[in-house]
C-alpha cells in the first residue's frame, strides 16, 4: 500500500537526466549527481509521504519531461534532448516569468540538491567539515 | 515513561486526569506543570522518540526523522512557502534554533485592547515568562559563540549604523555544533525532549510516541451553574503508527477529565475540523499567520565556516516597528544548495566556496492571513496568499540585508527574488528597492511560526478559546499552542507558547481541584 512512491524506470531516467544537468561531474569538484544514486535517494525520500505529495512530485517530474513539446517546440521529451538542449530547457524554466515554472523547478531541484550535497564525499569535496562537539 | 511503537503490543486503554495531544512547546509544559502537582497525565505524540545520540548532524537524515512530511510542507497560494514543522517528541522545539523572545509588550497590550483577551498584560505575564526562562536556562549568546558570520554582520551593520544584538537562547553548555535545526547532537539546546518532558516523566506523566490522536471524545453533561446540557471533552482516541510505513497497528483510548490540544497551529484546527468541534464561531482554522522569511546568502573572499557556530546568534530589530526583523540563519550545504541560484557548473562553483558564505534571514510580522482547511483524508491544507504589503516588507528587508553584507565586503549576494537572485553592488540593491516586485517574484520563501488558527478572546463570535485557553464550545477542552495567538507576534514564538501554557495549566489545576 505504501509503495506508491516507487518510481518507474522512465521516471528514474527523467530524474537522473535532470540531476546530471543540475550537478554534472567534473568542474569545480569531480563528483556529480551520477555518483550519488540520485533516483534511489528521491524514491526513498518520497516513501511514506502523504500520497498527494508523492503524486505531486512524480507528476511534476513527468510534466517537466513532457512540457518540452508545447513549451519549447521540440519533438522529444527532456530525456531525449541533446545535452545543450537540456541545459537550455532547464534554463528556460529557471528564468521563466511564469511563476509555476520557476516554483516547480525549485521543488525538483530541492530534492536533487539535497540528495547530492548530503553525500559525505560531496560534503568533503566542498570542505564541509563540521567540528566535533561532545556533551559536557 | 515514554512508550514508542516497538513497546506497544496491543490496544491501549488509559485513564488520566489530563490527556494532552502533542509534546511540543505547549504540550510539554502543560504535562510537566500538571504532573508535578500530582495529576495523572498522558501525552500522545504522533512523531517518534529520539534521544540525543540519535541526532547525527546529517541534515537530510534528521529532516526525514524529525520533520513532518520530511520537510516538504508548503502553503498553497502565491507564492508557495515552505513550512517546516517538527513531528517528534519535543515537537518543533527539537528542530528550532533555540531563539527565545518574550511576547512583545505592544502585542500583549493589543490583544487585551483589540481582542478582549483578559489577564495578558505584560505585568500579568511576566512571572510566566520568568518561570519558563528559568526552567530553560535562557541566556544571551556569548560574544565567543557569536562566531564569524555574526562578526561579518556586525562589521557591515556598524558601517551603516544598525545595532546588532545577541539573541537569547535556551541552552546549557552550547558548543556551537551548528545543527540546532536538526536536533542538538550534544543535548545543549533545552528543547522539550531534554527539559520539560523528562521532568514530566519524573512526576509520572506517560508519553506515547508514534500515537496519532484521531478523535476527541465528548459527552453531554449538565452545567452546574446554568443547568443546561453542554458538550464536554472526556478523552481522546487514536491509533498507534508503525514508523516504518506509517500504517495503523493498534488503537489507543485515553479517558480523561480534561483534554488539551497542543498539536500546533496547523494540526490543532485540523483535528477540531475533522471532529466537527468548536465550529460555532466559524474561526477554527482562520487567521493563519506564519511570519514569512527570506534567506539572503553572501559570498566573501574570507573563509567563514558558519557551520561551526551558533546558526542563529544575533539579530537587528531596527525595523521591528515596520514589522521587519533581521535574524541569523545559517544552514548546512545540503539545505543551502537549493536556495542558491543557477545550476550546473556555475552552481557547483558557488557550492565549492560554501565555506566563504554567510547568510541572514528577513522575517516579516505578517498582515497576510491564511487558513487551514481539511483536505483529502482529513489532512490539513494550508492556504496562505502573501499580500503585497508583506511582500514589500520582505523586499525592504532583503535590500537592507544585502546592503549590510556589501558594507561588510561581500562579493555577491543571493536572494529569492526573481531577476534579483544575484547582486554584487549597491546599484543592484537600489534597483531592487525601486523595482515593482510581484508576489510571484518570490520563490523559495520559508516560514517557521504558524499561529492564530484557534484564536483567543472573550467574544465567542470572534474567537475559539477564552482567555484561559478553554474552548468556548466544549467544556474541559483546552488549546495550548501557537494557534491561540490572536495576531502575529513578530518574534520567535516558543517562549510565548510556553508562558501561556504555564498560565493555562494553573486554570486546569484549579478545575481539577474542584470548587474551593
Amino acid at each position: 500500500m505504501r509503495n506508491l512512491g516507487a518510481l518507474s524506470a522512465p521516471e528514474r531516467k527523467i530524474i537522473e537526466c535532470f540531476a546530471e544537468k543540475l550537478v554534472p561531474q567534473g568542474g569545480s569538484f569531480s563528483l556529480g549527481a551520477k555518483d550519488v544514486r540520485i533516483s534511489e535517494f528521491v524514491e526513498d525520500y518520497l516513501s511514506n509521504l502523504p500520497l498527494s505529495l508523492i503524486w505531486s512530485v512524480r507528476g511534476l517530474f513527468l510534466l517537466f519531461n513532457f512540457a518540452v513539446y508545447p513549451l519549447a517546440n521540440k519533438v522529444r521529451p527532456f530525456t531525449g534532448l541533446k545535452d545543450a538542449q537540456q541545459i537550455a530547457y532547464i534554463e528556460s524554466w529557471e528564468k521563466s516569468p511564469v511563476y509555476f515554472k520557476r516554483a516547480g523547478l525549485k521543488l525538483l531541484s530541492t530534492l536533487v540538491m539535497m540528495g547530492v550535497y548530503h553525500d559525505a564525499r560531496v560534503a568533503q569535496a566542498i570542505s564541509y567539515r563540521p567540528k566535533s562537539t561532545v556533551a559536557e | 515513561m515514554i512508550r514508542t511503537f516497538s513497546e506497544i503490543t496491543s490496544d491501549v486503554v488509559e485513564e488520566a486526569d489530563v490527556c494532552i495531544i502533542g509534546s511540543g512547546a505547549g504540550g510539554a509544559v502543560m504535562a510537566k506543570e500538571l504532573a508535578e502537582k500530582g495529576h495523572t497525565v498522558v501525552v500522545l505524540e504522533e512523531g517518534g522518540n529520539f534521544v540525543t545520540a540519535d541526532f547525527n548532524r546529517n541534515g537530510v537524515d534528521m529532516i526525514r526523522k524529525l520533520y513532518r512530511a520530511k520537510g516538504l510542507i508548503f502553503t498553497r497560494g502565491l507564492p508557495h512557502i515552505a513550512l517546516p514543522l517538527g513531528r517528534c517528541v519535543g515537537g518543533t522545539t527539537t528542530i528550532n534554533s533555540g531563539t527565545c523572545f518574550r511576547t512583545p509588550d505592544g502585542v500583549l497590550n493589543n490583544w487585551e485592547a483589540s481582542h478582549q483577551v483578559k489577564d495578558c498584560s505584560p505585568v500579568t505575564m511576566r512571572p510566566y515568562f520568568e518561570r519558563v526562562e528559568q526552567a530553560l536556562n535562557v541566556q544571551e549568546v556569548s560574544p565567543e559563540q557569536m562566531g564569524r558570520y555574526a562578526a561579518i554582520i556586525r562589521r557591515g551593520a556598524d558601517r551603516l549604523g544598525y545595532e546588532v544584538k545577541p539573541l537569547r537562547r535556551n541552552v546549557r553548555g552550547c558548543q556551537g555544533s551548528g545543527v540546532c535545526a536538526f536536533g542538538c547532537p550534544i543535548g545543549a539546546k533545552q528543547s522539550m525532549n531534554v527539559s520539560y518532558l523528562p521532568r514530566a516523566c519524573q512526576s509520572g506523566a506517560r508519553i506515547y510516541a508514534n500515537c496519532q490522536a484521531t478523535e476527541i471524545l465528548t459527552e453531554l453533561m449538565k452545567s452546574p451553574s446554568t443547568r443546561h446540557r453542554r458538550r464536554a471533552a472526556c478523552g481522546v482516541s487514536g491509533i498507534v503508527l508503525n514508523p516504518q510505513n506509517e500504517s495503523a497497528t493498534f488503537n489507543i483510548v485515553v479517558r480523561a477529565k480534561v483534554v488539551v490540544v497542543a498539536a500546533g497551529a496547523v494540526h490543532t484546527p485540523a483535528l477540531l475540523l475533522k471532529n466537527r468541534l468548536c465550529l460555532d464561531s466559524g474561526q477554527v482554522g482562520k487567521n493563519l499567520r506564519i511570519h514569512p522569511t527570506a534567506r539572503i546568502t553572501a559570498l566573501f573572499d574570507e573563509p567563514i565556516e558558519g557551520w561551526n557556530e551558533v546558526p542563529q546568534s544575533c539579530y537587528i530589530d531596527r525595523f521591528a516597528a515596520e514589522g521587519i526583523t533581521l535574524e541569523g540563519m545559517f544552514v548546512p550545504p545540503e539545505i543551502a544548495a537549493f536556495g542558491l541560484p543557477h545550476f550546473g557548473e556555475p552552481h557547483k562553483s558557488l557550492m565549492k566556496h560554501y565555506r566563504n558564505m554567510a547568510s541572514f534571514g528577513v522575517r516579516v510580522s505578517d498582515s497576510s492571513a491564511g487558513d487551514v482547511r481539511l483536505g483529502l483524508g482529513g489532512s490539513p491544507n494550508i492556504h496562505y496568499p502573501l499580500n503585497r504589503d508583506d511582500a514589500q516588507k520582505l523586499i525592504k528587508g532583503i535590500a537592507i540585508t544585502a546592503e549590510i553584507f556589501l558594507a561588510a565586503g561581500a562579493k555577491k549576494i543571493f536572494t529569492p527574488v526573481y531577476q534579483y537572485s544575484e547582486m554584487s553592488s549597491n546599484a543592484d540593491v537600489a534597483r531592487l528597492s525601486r523595482a515593482k516586485i510581484r508576489v510571484s517574484d518570490l520563490v523559495g520563501l520559508a516560514a517557521f511560526h504558524p499561529l492564530g488558527t484557534c484564536r483567543m478572546g472573550s467574544v465567542r463570535e470572534k474567537s475559539v478559546v477564552d482567555s484561559n485557553g478553554e474552548t468556548h464550545d466544549v467544556e474541559n477542552l483546552f488549546i495550548s499552542d501557537a494557534s491561540i495567538f490572536p495576531t502575529a507576534l513578530g518574534v520567535n514564538p516558543q517562549i510565548s507558547i510556553m508562558a501561556f501554557s504555564t498560565k493555562t495549566a494553573e486554570v486546569i489545576r484549579a478545575r481539577l481541584a474542584g470548587p474551593a
